[in-house]
């Protein structure tokens, strides 16, 4: 019950600090307007104009019929128009005329597992044009190569404007993830007063348990930063349009693990350092660094394997972003998995780290 | 006994704050503390309310050693830290309930005895105030009531008085001479050498991490002095009267210097009747008569080398 009193009387002090809490919440909410509306243009995704593509396959073997199969899936994607012709000058000429946009031909093979190689040719006047196919018709080769018979060929999955974010999609999740991270300040204040100032001094002469105190103001600090995130995502979702996917208990949990790493770090910080002043300074200049080597006020594409791309792992609100992308955007499982997994091992070291320097500190 | 330290020594790295400290405390009583800066008071406030762990020694409160039972213990002690320690974005009836609820106390004896508490404290009427609006001296009464709200069998107060109006001052040693009268064991810490000469029956004298001395007000006083010096202001000068003071037996000695006459005679000698007697024979009068006082404020100086008020309470571990 203690813990209860404990929780319920930091929320309201926490709730009552009025400026605190809007500026937690309009701050996110301007600025993921601002970034969105102008930054906008920096996330507009081109949509391809459907290649009218003359075909002509000579090959009676497995890649042929796999070409086929191929091409006709990328019709019913919408990127291309196939025009069967029944010979290759017919195929030229109507590439000649404008009729076409470019013409593919696979000549008969030599054997039925020797295929010859795959013509195109283009109309020249788009270079957008002709490298879709080009990167079309290399990635069957590849498939065609690792002898894979044509049904089993599995082109990528392309990019489309329905699945990739937009500048507010992009922004709400950063901004929020680092208005999260700065939740951390309201365990460096709380705990600060409530545990290692006076008023937590007094407690600790009551028969409160020092963990049913410390826990008590931990659940506190994180309910309070999961209510302003609640708050920024519907309205977000609801004034400006924001995608948030439709998985709702995923992204709450993976908010519940960035506010409890969020909680965690202000609660190790202030311990570590017993300064509160000192704390909150790490956390100023903390955040925003974290926020830019995750991404967040511009998307950066590190290479993958390079050493800053391990440093992103380094990085909370990396880790919550790339969740959050995942699950909104429908990535592999695999990659929330680790994700989440690196948020725990963070939020056990936090805790862990709060916790000894506490019993450190203790007189 | 109510309060028993046996012994008790705490120490922070080479520097012994408290060396084996002995002190006991009887139900019923206020107990004062008194010590110059870095004396250990804090240290030793801190171990009894279990802030600060004890390296040795015993800490028996209501019979039980405080560190076999110590959430039983402490449910019955309440404390008056020196700083104002309450929540300002609380309402003052919030504070007081919080308290009362961390003290275990529920539903309707909850209410009771906040409503008490705060009423006690000169409060009633400004319960939902926030303490940020309160003067000094209302913050101080917040901050005794949150110590009160569960009816404590022992209440430690450090500095409750520290930085407040004559009136909540005033307030303020009225509540505790009426919570010893409910039965309040207190202990009691104060800079101000009077407030605790008028109110603790007992003294305790710290300096360096021990008692250097304990008793009652009268007790301590009598240790430090046998003497007494009388000041005479007389209408007329006559220096033969001073020869004739100095034969009395009891006299110590005798000077004037101009008008004023000054006698030093043993303590309670009863000497001021016949003093008199040999003025009035020398054709002279008293105009005024002064019987210097020995003060708490001696008896702290002539112990502990140090003024009180200069040297400051706070000491920090």
């Amino acid at each position: 019950m203690s813990v209860v009193t404990i929780f319920w009387y930091t929320l309201k002090q926490n709730w009552r600090d009025r400026s605190t809490y809007l500026e937690m919440m309009l701050l996110p909410l301007a600025l993921i307007f601002i970034l969105g509306v102008s930054l906008a243009p920096a996330f507009h995704v081109t949509l391809l104009p459907t290649i009218e593509t003359a075909l002509f396959v000579e090959d009676q073997g497995p890649a042929g019929a796999g070409l086929k199969q191929f091409l006709l899936e990328r019709e019913e994607e919408g990127l291309l128009k196939i025009q069967p012709v029944l010979t290759e000058q017919a195929g030229k000429e109507r590439v000649k005329t404008g009729e076409s946009h470019a013409f593919i031909h696979l000549p008969a093979g030599d054997t039925a597992l020797q295929p010859a190689s795959i013509q195109l040719l283009t109309d020249s006047q788009n270079s957008l044009r002709t490298s879709v196919l080009e990167s079309l018709l290399n990635s069957f080769v590849i498939g065609l190569s690792s002898e894979i018979q044509p049904e089993q060929i599995l082109p990528r999955p392309l990019a489309a404007s329905e699945v990739l974010p937009g500048a507010m999609d992009y922004y709400a999740v950063t901004m929020m993830v680092m208005f999260i991270m700065y939740g951390a300040i309201y365990s460096v204040y709380g705990m600060k007063h409530c545990y290692l100032g006076p008023v937590g001094k007094r407690i600790a002469s009551t028969p409160l348990l020092p963990g049913q105190h410390y826990w008590g103001l931990v659940l506190a600090n994180l309910t309070t930063i999961l209510m302003q995130s609640v708050i920024v995502v519907l309205f977000t979702r609801t004034v400006f349009g924001v995608n948030w996917g439709t998985n709702a208990l995923l992204v709450g949990v993976i908010i519940l693990l960035a506010g409890l790493v969020a909680t965690g770090l202000g609660t190790a910080l202030v311990m570590i350092v017993q300064d509160e002043t000192l704390a909150g300074n790490i956390i100023n200049v903390l955040v925003p660094a974290m926020t830019f080597l995750a991404g967040g006020f511009f998307r950066i594409n590190f290479s993958d394997g390079s050493w800053i791309s391990y440093l992103q792992y380094l990085s909370p609100n990396y880790l919550a972003q790339t969740a959050l992308f995942t699950t909104i955007y429908g990535g592999d499982d695999l990659t929330i998995m680790v994700t989440l997994g690196v948020m725990g091992l963070f939020i056990s070291v936090a805790f862990l780290a709060a916790l000894l320097s506490e019993r450190r500190a203790r007189i | 006994m109510l309060l028993e330290l046996e012994s008790l020594v705490k120490r922070y790295q080479d520097h012994l704050a408290v060396d084996h400290l002995n002190l006991k405390i009887k139900e019923g009583e206020i107990m004062g503390l008194l010590g110059p800066n870095g004396a250990g008071k804090t240290t030793t406030l801190n171990m009894i309310t279990g802030l600060a762990k004890k390296d040795a020694g015993i800490i028996r409160i209501f019979g039980e050693e405080l560190h076999l039972n110590s959430r039983e213990v402490k449910g019955k002690i309440g404390v008056v830290p020196q700083e104002i320690a309450v929540f300002d974005d609380l309402t003052a009836e919030e504070n007081v309930t919080f308290f009362g609820k961390l003290y275990g106390l529920r539903g309707s004896l909850l209410r009771e005895r906040v409503k008490e508490a705060l009423a006690f404290s000169g409060l009633t009427g400004h319960e939902k105030q926030f303490p940020k609006k309160y003067s000094g001296g209302m913050k101080r009464r917040l901050n005794i009531a949150c110590a009160i709200v569960h009816q404590p069998r022992l209440l430690i107060m450090d500095e409750p008085t520290v930085g407040i109006d004559p009136q909540s001052r005033s307030h303020i040693l009225e509540s505790v001479r009426t919570l010893q009268q409910k039965g309040t064991t207190i202990l009691y810490t104060s800079h101000y050498m009077e407030e605790v000469d008028d109110l603790c029956s007992r003294i305790a004298i710290m300096d360096q991490g021990r008692i250097i001395a304990q008793g009652t007000s009268e007790e301590l006083k009598s240790m430090i002095s046998s003497e007494e010096r009388i000041d005479i202001i007389l209408s007329e000068i006559n220096y033969s009267l001073v020869d004739e003071m100095k034969r009395l037996p009891g006299v110590l000695e005798c000077h004037l210097e101009g008008k004023k006459l000054t006698v030093l005679v043993q303590k309670d000698s009863g000497l001021i009747g016949k003093i008199s007697q040999i003025i009035g024979r020398f054709d002279s009068e008293i105009r005024s008569l002064q019987v210097e006082k020995i003060t708490l404020e001696n008896v702290f100086l002539t112990l502990t080398g140090k003024s009180l008020r200069d040297s400051g309470t706070g000491e920090q571990p």
